[in-house]
């Protein structure tokens, strides 16, 4: 009898509920969710991801169309020499006349033009001046994308410089613009998440959890690898100018999407623990998209 | 003489336990003390380890400058003059033992150059940009915000160096070349290749 009762008293904690140790501590953690039936990710491209892992792929990480590898013409010496001048100078002043002098080259086609004009206002930017950037205007729509795509970029780029809380909305707008634009640039693919995160849109949870995974399954396309993967999470950390600690409680829906699309990446490059910490921290958040979220992550984690 | 056994085995316990006490009393104190006391460092290492460049992909390329640290001390070299001798190959500055070589890029991207950087000796006169003896209190106003610093041979410690980029704000790229510099600096498609970014 007594045997039993001992048995009974070991076994009841644990078979319910699950718990989680934290230090010395253990907590109980709130019953598992029902399980979601439709899937809430695109899971084929999630299992291509994890197969294909930090092999190259077609999106280009380049600043420049240029870089990307656009097909922009042949150049005349004197514009290389006068650009390459530009981008070694630390002086704006001296820069922008190396880029003027390269601009009135005769026999210039329009997108080289184009590509010299924007390359100006990148080098000014990247000198601290973005009013240059700003000033950009569009290109028409006969233009190469790749061109179209900078120029938005850029301009955006400008147009937050020192804003520490851009209008995150404007920005997205901006950066599906360029996606249109050239899909293959990669940073456009991460300022697209970006500025999903910075103010996540409203609309249905299933909605909402469908098109952020989308946007983040972009930018893991880019190279399925953890160096990436976390490369990106911490240029998002400073983009956002906050970082959700996994261990404290969320405060905030825009920190639970950060966390989901954290757990998210992680999963795709198989970080488990650090998949692991973020999906707790949303289990034991009261986030309005909790059940989606976790719903999400625990299909891809289902995956072989 | 039984009794006498007896006391005797009860001094026993008696100062068994008062050992057993001191011993539990020290384990506390130990504890308490290490507890307070300030983490050592490992015993390579001479300062402490500063801010570390984040190792994180931007979309915007740091503009940065480059120096050599030498025993006499850290010469910040003229970007004004690598400018130059890319603009004008035929016109770059230098001597038998100190020049640069450019080179025109190729391919699609008009800012793509190489530019090679030999000095034996010291940089000549017209490369610099400034001298300064680093230290934490060294003046900033010509330090950039990225840094590459190639070390010649017998600088001696990189602890100024450190201090002096920690206090300015300054993020380091720290790279040893021997008793004398020769080094490829470039830019092209390469440096934007997912093995050249992500490291």
């Amino acid at each position: 009898m007594r045997l039993v009762l001992m048995l009974v008293l070991l076994a009841a904690p644990g078979s319910a509920q699950e718990w989680q140790r934290d230090g010395l501590l253990w907590q109980r953690l709130p019953p598992p969710d029902a399980q979601v039936e439709d899937p809430l990710v695109d899971l084929p491209r999630v299992q291509a991801q994890m197969a294909q892992g930090c092999a190259a792929t077609p999106v280009a990480f380049g600043d420049t169309a240029g870089m990307r590898g656009a097909a922009l013409g042949d150049w005349p010496r004197a514009v290389r020499r006068q650009v390459a001048a530009a981008s070694v100078t630390t002086d704006a002043a001296e820069a922008a006349e190396r880029m003027e002098a390269a601009l009135a080259t005769p026999g210039l086609s329009e997108a080289q033009q184009a590509t010299l004009e924007t390359q100006a206002a990148l080098i000014a930017l990247q000198l601290g001046d973005p009013r240059p950037a700003r000033a950009l205007p569009d290109l028409p729509t006969g233009a190469p994308g790749a061109l179209r795509a900078d120029r938005i970029f850029w301009r955006t780029m400008g147009n937050i410089h020192d804003q520490r809380r851009p209008d995150w909305s404007a920005v997205a707008a901006a950066m599906e613009a360029a996606y249109q634009a050239d899909s293959a640039a990669f940073q456009v693919r991460a300022w697209r998440l970006i500025s999903w995160l910075g103010a996540p849109p409203p609309g249905a949870c299933t909605d909402r959890v469908r098109a952020l995974g989308d946007i983040a399954l972009d930018v893991s396309e880019a190279s399925a690898c953890p160096l990436m993967i976390g490369h990106v999470s911490h240029r998002i950390d400073r983009a956002l100018t906050a970082r959700p600690d996994p261990g404290a409680p969320i405060a905030t829906e825009a920190e639970a999407w950060r966390l989901f699309t954290e757990a998210l990446l992680a999963r795709i490059v198989r970080a488990e623990r650090v998949a692991g910490a973020a999906e707790a921290s949303l289990r034991a958040s009261n986030a309005p998209c909790r059940r989606e979220m976790l719903g999400a992550l625990a299909q891809i984690g289902e995956l072989p | 003489m039984e009794a006498d056994d007896t006391d005797g085995l009860g001094g026993i316990a008696v100062s068994v336990a008062f050992m057993g006490a001191v011993l539990m009393l020290f384990a506390f104190v130990t504890f308490a003390v290490l507890q307070g006391s300030e983490a050592q460092r490992s015993v390579g290492q001479a300062e402490p380890t500063l801010t570390a460049p984040p190792p994180a992909w931007s979309e915007l390329r740091t503009r940065g400058g480059f120096a050599l640290l030498s025993e006499a001390g850290l010469t910040l070299l003229d970007m004004g003059v690598w400018a130059e001798a890319l603009a004008d190959p035929a016109s770059a500055p230098g001597t038998a033992e100190a020049y640069l070589l450019p080179a025109d890029g190729r391919g699609p991207a008009p800012e793509a150059f190489s530019l090679t950087v030999v000095s034996a000796a010291g940089p000549p006169e017209r490369w610099v940009a400034a001298r300064l003896v680093p230290s934490a209190d060294a003046p900033c106003e010509s330090m950039p915000g990225l840094l590459t610093v190639w070390v010649l041979e017998g600088a001696g410690d990189l602890a100024p160096l450190i201090a002096h980029a920690q206090a300015c704000g300054t993020r380091l790229r720290i790279e040893a070349v021997g008793s004398q510099l020769r080094r490829l600096v470039r830019l092209d498609a390469r440096d934007f290749s997912a093995a050249g970014m992500f490291r």
